[in-house]
């Protein structure tokens, strides 16, 4: 029994953390498809930075949506939205409820990557994934926090994989915004 | 005061009055008066039966050689692996497509294909009244219509539709769709990272205690219950999950109230090992809320446990096995019996600051380590095994040096310095894994594995983390067309027991040779040209996909013409009728048992599907007596074959008084079954007879003898000379026919010829049998004589007391059974004595029951 890591055990292993990293990630009661910071910026149709205002429940068809008023204080990419919406809630005496859809508390600071469909409807990319938590530390810089997401995540080959969740200062990640953004646009030319 | 005792205090403050948690979790409320889950109310659904939908705005992008008739398929079986729940008495059925302007009434279940956001491939989850309702098995929260969202982009994961994983994926939404919330046990309605279950194990025992918690049918009486309560520093514990585990099968779990009660019901009758644990961070589970002042409906409150008017989890505390140890050695197994409950299995545990450990997976590999699977298959014919676990704060901080990892049921062992920590950087972020090398005792039983994950601080139990095999994943290597319809596949690493899909749908075997890896298969009735993948399942949890998901092997079905419902009879029927309608079909070919009707709406249960024709079936249609007043599509399917007709049906208003036979026809003779020529035999249904006019019944177009008739039963004795298979039964009560109902007349039971002996003499009414004497009964037409009959599949009743035999052979013509009637029987000069074939029973006769001391009474001793 070898007691270092092995080289057999250390290709595999290489080969299936490869296989993660270039996989797409997902999330609960939902099914969601990881994504990595990089895809979220690019696939996204808005970054913003803001705060949740209200939030009010209505039918739309037979899905009842949460929707959420934002005040954006910062806009990384696109055009801020006026409201962010959820699966879910109670509206005219029924109740819906998605596990797994995030919940947005009024007062609340956040980084949103933002999509919306052809539809005009803007929701979080998928669901947990693309909400980060704004919060500083005592005496500490504002950090960006993504809680990993026990739902069904999936790798690009439709295997699950598991969800990590993101800390990093929020600086750190505008920069990283725009560096994958630049690297998009870039690959455009 | 620290925070968590504050919720502690407060919780169970609020709620001490709260009713017993059930099993596994659920959409709960709690109420003034208690407990409340958000669940179908069986009296809204026709025949108990909930339907699943498809809309028909379809998936637009699929992968190559995936289609929506794939998908379709899928969606079907999906929901009868949540109608396959036998102790749930929820039926669950496939509708086929809807349309989006079909007024409905009834409560139901749609599946959507819609625009999803990236990185969402799809959620479910009930609609619900906000006001409970009270009903005879208590106050509940009714489900009005529930969910499924799926992308229509099914070139992303899960899809395609053909992979496991989008099976699983919809079996799990469906699962909360029917009113399931996660559970941490790896089974179905766990979050994907921990989940364990597979098409050949497509739902798990807590999956199917959850369900039968909800919907809860007779058979549930033969399941256990245990009961504790769970606490930290001497307060009641809120939303602790409670786990029953033992080796060898599926762990079954439940929630504690705010009080730190709990119950776990539905547990398959054994020993089984308790354990606690504070659910993982990201359980992402909805409530539970606080409805006591009928808050429910005035807020926005969505799934959050932290949100609005829901009631906050107590904090963290230490995993820890019954009576209280992280030491499995150290646990105490508690005996669950049938129909018995287990009380006083109380764990006190201890606040903790976080929970440490979570979200573990194990990984094996395949193909030179290219392919990781999980959870694991490991097969323990190649000596030793090494897999990878993965989990949230798993060897992270220095804990990996003091991991220790074991395995419940002693099949395997981790080796000495056999867990080695490792540690990789993707994208700039830390990820920890442990290596785990494997060893396996002489003896070793294949399965699932449960793990226990013990760091310096903390426990973590990973049920089913890992599966043993005796062989690799089973492969397929060719798919050919014989030219007589059926196919000749090859492949390796094959089973007695290897099932061959096309698709979602399994093809019939014709003939299997394991060894060679040669199959002869009937494929599903195939779309025009469709291009079907194929794979291979073991039933040890491996199959195809696993080496072959980059190039499987594909089966291509010829051109046909289109399928179309040619014509309908009748096409309209009024609310509140049972009828049976006739549906042709052109370009398609339907098969029994492969079958399908759906009537678009909710309003409208198919009861059963019989095929009388190439082209044609009947199928007996419920309508709700408050249906909508609408035109559904119909569609029919036959494997992948689909037939529509939009709005090909009409619902018109319900007609007052109109007789409606439920078309299930019951032996009323206690002991006896099947509804025979000649039977008498009970049906069900409203209107049947009205005051002061004769009851005229038909059955095959002979008139049946009417013994008693009320609005909602009549007794009946079928016709002597009704030939066995479907036929028609029809009704007039003097005022109104009723729309006729096929019923299926079965063969004539088996007769006992002979009983006797071990000694050969015969047991007859100057004769009597003997307690503990071995008896072998003859019967004629009980079985063909090649037919395979195992004693599992025979049961005996004598005198009510049921035996299970020693020994089921075919003789001659006849099949004998053997079997010992122990100090049970009962003793009497006639008792009754039948003998049942899966259910089916032969018709009686009566035989003298002794002491075996050969006399009827037993001494008093005075």
């Amino acid at each position: 029994m070898p007691l270092s890591r092995p080289a057999k055990l250390g290709s595999f292993l290489r080969a299936w953390l490869c296989a993660l990293a270039l996989g797409a990630v997902a999330a609960p009661a939902a099914t969601l498809v990881q994504l990595s910071l990089n895809q979220m910026a690019q696939q996204s149709t808005a970054v913003v930075r803001a705060s949740v205002v209200s939030s009010s429940a209505s039918f739309t068809g037979s899905t009842i949506y949460t929707h959420y008023k934002l005040k954006v204080t910062e806009t990384w990419k696109g055009t801020a939205p006026a409201e962010v919406v959820v699966p879910g809630g109670v509206a005219n005496g029924y109740r819906q409820s998605f596990p797994g859809a995030p919940l947005l508390q009024p007062g609340t600071e956040y980084v949103l990557f933002l999509w919306t469909s052809k539809a005009g409807i803007t929701y979080v990319m998928g669901l947990t994934q693309g909400l980060f938590n704004l919060a500083a530390p005592a005496g500490g810089a504002l950090q960006a926090t993504r809680v990993p997401a026990g739902e069904t995540m999936l790798d690009a080959a439709g295997r699950q994989v598991q969800d990590h969740g993101l800390q990093m200062g929020l600086a750190e990640l505008k920069a990283a915004v725009a560096q994958a953004l630049g690297a998009a646009a870039g690959s455009l030319q | 005061m620290s925070g968590m005792r504050r919720i502690f205090a407060v919780a169970a403050g609020l709620f001490a009055a709260a009713l017993p948690g059930a099993a596994y979790y659920h959409f709960v409320h709690y109420l003034n008066a208690g407990n409340a889950v958000e669940k179908f109310d069986l009296n809204a659904l026709p025949g108990q039966t909930v339907t699943f939908f498809v809309s028909e705005s379809d998936p637009t992008v699929y992968s190559a050689n995936d289609s929506f008739n794939s998908v379709l398929s899928q969606i079907r079986q999906a929901t009868a692996v949540w109608n396959g729940v036998a102790s749930s008495s929820l039926r669950v059925a496939f509708g086929g497509l809807e349309n989006g302007s079909t007024l409905q009434n009834t409560p139901a279940a749609d599946v959507v294909f819609e625009d999803l956001p990236p990185g969402l491939l799809g959620y479910g989850g009930p609609t619900s009244k906000a006001s409970p309702v009270t009903g005879p098995g208590g106050t509940f929260i009714p489900i009005a219509r529930s969910a499924v969202h799926l992308n229509r982009n099914l070139t992303l994961a899960p899809g395609p539709s053909y992979l496991e994983t989008f099976f699983m994926t919809t079996v799990h939404e469906m699962g909360h769709a029917l009113g399931l919330q996660h559970t941490f046990t790896s089974s179905t309605m766990s979050q994907a990272t921990t989940r364990a279950t597979t098409m050949s194990h497509p739902i798990d025992a807590d999956d199917i205690a959850g369900l039968t918690v909800l919907y809860p049918a007779a058979s549930a009486s033969q399941l256990g219950s245990i009961t504790g309560r769970i606490t930290a520093g001497g307060q009641g514990v809120h939303l602790a999950s409670v786990v029953a585990i033992r080796g060898g099968a599926g762990a079954v779990s439940g929630v504690t109230n705010p009080d730190g009660t709990y119950r776990i019901d539905n547990v398959p009758p054994g020993p089984y090992f308790v354990y606690v644990h504070t659910m993982p961070p990201d359980a992402n589970i909805c409530g539970p809320w606080n409805d006591a002042n009928g808050g429910s409906a005035a807020q926005q409150d969505g799934c959050s446990s932290t949100s609005g008017n829901t009631v906050a989890p107590s904090g963290p505390v230490n995993s820890l096995f019954y009576p209280g140890t992280t030491n499995f050695t150290q646990a105490q197994a508690v005996s669950v019996q049938a129909g018995q409950t287990v009380t006083g299995v109380n764990i006190a545990t201890a606040a903790r600051a976080a929970v440490s450990v979570y979200d573990a997976g194990v990984y094996s590999y395949f193909a030179n380590n290219t392919i990781t699977v999980k959870p694991a298959a490991v097969n323990m014919n190649a000596g030793t095994g090494l897999v990878v676990a993965s989990a949230a704060g798993l060897g992270a901080n220095g804990q990996s040096p003091g991991l220790g990892v074991s395995v419940i049921g002693g099949s395997v062992t981790i080796l000495p310095n056999g867990i080695q920590p490792y540690q990789a950087t993707i994208n700039g972020v830390p990820y920890t894994y442990v290596a785990l090398y494997l060893g396996f005792a002489p003896g070793a039983q294949t399965g699932s594995q449960h793990m226990i994950f013990n760091t310096p601080n903390y426990m973590y139990v990973l049920p089913a983390g890992m599966y043993l095999t005796v062989k690799p994943p089973p492969t397929i290597t060719a798919a050919t067309p014989n030219g007589d319809g059926t196919a000749t596949i090859t492949g390796t690493n094959w089973a007695a027991d290897t099932q061959i899909y096309f698709d979602g749908l399994r093809a019939t075997i014709l003939s299997l040779n394991a060894a060679a890896g040669v199959a002869i298969v009937q494929p599903p009735a195939g779309a025009s040209g469709q291009q079907s993948t194929l794979t291979a399942y073991n039933s040890d949890g491996q199959n195809s996909q696993f080496l072959q998901s980059a190039s499987p092997v594909v089966y291509s079905y010829p051109n046909a013409p289109s399928p179309s419902v040619v014509s309908v009879s009748p096409a309209s029927l009024p609310a509140g009728a049972e009828a049976a309608v006739t549906i042709t079909v052109a370009g398609m070919t339907l098969t029994p048992g492969a079958t399908v009707a759906g009537f678009g709406t909710s309003d409208i249960v198919v009861r059963s599907v019989f095929v009388t024709g190439a082209n044609q079936l009947v199928a007996n249609v419920s309508v709700a007596p408050g249906a909508a007043l609408s035109n559904p599509d119909i569609s029919i399917f036959s494997g992948f074959q689909l037939a529509t007709a939009t709005a090909g049906f009409q619902i018109t208003p319900a007609v007052n008084g109109l007789p409606a036979a439920i078309p299930v026809l019951t032996n009323a003779t206690p002991g006896l079954t099947g509804a025979y020529a000649g039977a008498t035999v009970t049906v069900n249904g409203s209107n049947l007879s009205t005051a002061n006019q004769a009851l005229l019944v038909q059955v095959g177009g002979q008139f049946a003898s009417v013994i008693s008739a009320s609005a909602t039963q009549m007794t009946l004795q079928l016709p002597a000379t009704l030939p066995p298979g479907p036929t028609t039964l029809a009704i007039y009560h003097g005022v109104l026919n009723a729309f006729p109902v096929e019923v299926n007349i079965d063969t004539p039971p088996a007769t006992i010829s002979a009983v006797q002996n071990a000694n050969g003499a015969a047991v007859d009414a100057l004769h009597a049998a003997l307690q503990g004497a071995p008896l072998t009964i003859s019967l004629a037409g009980f079985a063909p004589p090649t037919a395979s009959i195992g004693t599992g599949n025979v049961q005996v009743s004598l005198g009510g007391v049921i035996f299970t035999p020693s020994q089921v052979v075919a003789s001659g013509s006849q099949w004998q059974v053997t079997f010992v009637p122990d100090g049970t029987a009962p003793v009497g000069q006639a008792e009754q004595l039948i003998v049942y074939l899966n259910g089916r029973s032969s018709l009686p006769v009566s035989l003298p029951m002794a002491l075996p001391n050969g006399t009827f009474t037993v001494s008093t001793g005075q």
